[in-house]
């Protein structure tokens, strides 16, 4: 992972200003490891498509995949980092995100963020992010948007 | 009968037996610290605002917060038990996310004690596919709303292509 330079204040960031991109290559390791977190001790791995190789094999996409959730959680890492320390997406957040391809175990992924809009009100300021995963071979694995909220 | 054996002479939740309102009664799930701690080492997050209560009351917090991407964790869709309640079982093929909107609006924190309600919102077809979407709506233990997050599931419509996809 690449490391991110956060943002200093709301006033610092600019409407069309491109976040530092994150790149992560999806090992099993990690895939399980989020699993852990993910997946209550009840939940089935004989039917998990993120961590049964050969159930994966047999359906759909012919192998392991990444569970959109952790590619969500690379996209919300991507924006929460950059943006100021007040900023949060634990509250008072928005995120819209589609999984057009799949995100396969082995695949290297580009995590990318556009500033496209800001605004503020009495208690907050917002800043809406337009957000896109590419694999390895240009194929949009997630796109999207996500909202933050910043303190005032 | 075992709960294995009930499960499998039930017929299939498939989208036309899908019905927008099928439901859940409301389900508990406590945010313990030991699952924040679980998220921070197993996602390799090291934001200090899941894991550094000083530093998230620094930004505004009453104290450390979980991440949005816990909310299917700590706020499930639990469609298994609704498809159960209608006397159908889960379909035995992956049904690919598709879309996830989340709106948080409170923070959780370790301790809480979150409620949430689940229900089938929607059901559409797109270019061939079939489309299921649930929808989850999660309180505190101070009845404080906290997020509504909807995830949508491809049900239906696999085809050929999708193994080179």
């Amino acid at each position: 992972m690449t490391a991110i330079h956060r943002k200093p204040d709301f006033g610092s960031i600019k409407v069309g200003e491109t976040l530092p991109p994150l790149r992560w290559t999806a090992g099993i390791k990690d895939v399980e490891a989020f699993g852990e977190v993910l997946y209550s001790k009840t939940s089935s791995r004989a039917t998990n498509p993120h961590l049964n190789a050969e159930y994966a094999s047999q359906h759909i996409y012919g192998g392991l995949t990444v569970d959109g959730n952790q590619t969500v959680d690379f996209l919300c890492r991507m924006v929460a980092s950059w943006l100021p320390r007040n900023a949060s997406l634990s509250h008072d957040s928005v995120l819209d995100i589609k999984f057009p391809n799949p995100c396969r175990v082995g695949d290297t992924v580009e995590f990318r963020g556009t500033v496209t809009e800001t605004s503020s009100d009495d208690q907050h300021h917002t800043v809406h992010v337009d957000v896109i995963a590419e694999n390895q071979s240009n194929k949009v694995i997630a796109v999207g948007r996500i909202s933050a909220s910043l303190s005032r | 009968m075992s709960a294995d054996t009930e499960e499998h002479s039930r017929p299939v939740y498939e989208w036309n037996v899908a019905t927008v309102g099928d439901d859940v009664p409301p389900h508990d799930v406590t945010v313990t610290p030991d699952l924040v701690d679980l998220y921070v080492r197993g996602s390799g997050d090291d934001n200090p605002i899941y894991s550094d209560a000083d530093f998230a009351r620094a930004k505004g917090l009453p104290g450390r917060a979980a991440p949005p991407s816990m909310a299917i964790r700590v706020a499930p869709t639990r469609r298994a038990v609704i498809m159960g309640r209608k006397g159908y079982a889960h379909p035995v093929r992956p049904t690919p996310f598709a879309r996830w909107e989340c709106q948080m609006f409170a923070p959780i924190q370790p301790g809480d004690i979150i409620t949430s309600t689940s229900r089938l919102a929607d059901k559409f077809e797109k270019r061939g596919r079939k489309f299921v979407v649930w929808e989850i709506t999660a309180h505190n233990q101070r009845g404080e709303k906290v997020l509504v997050h909807r995830c949508t599931n491809m049900w239906e419509g696999a085809k050929a292509e999708d193994r080179e996809r």
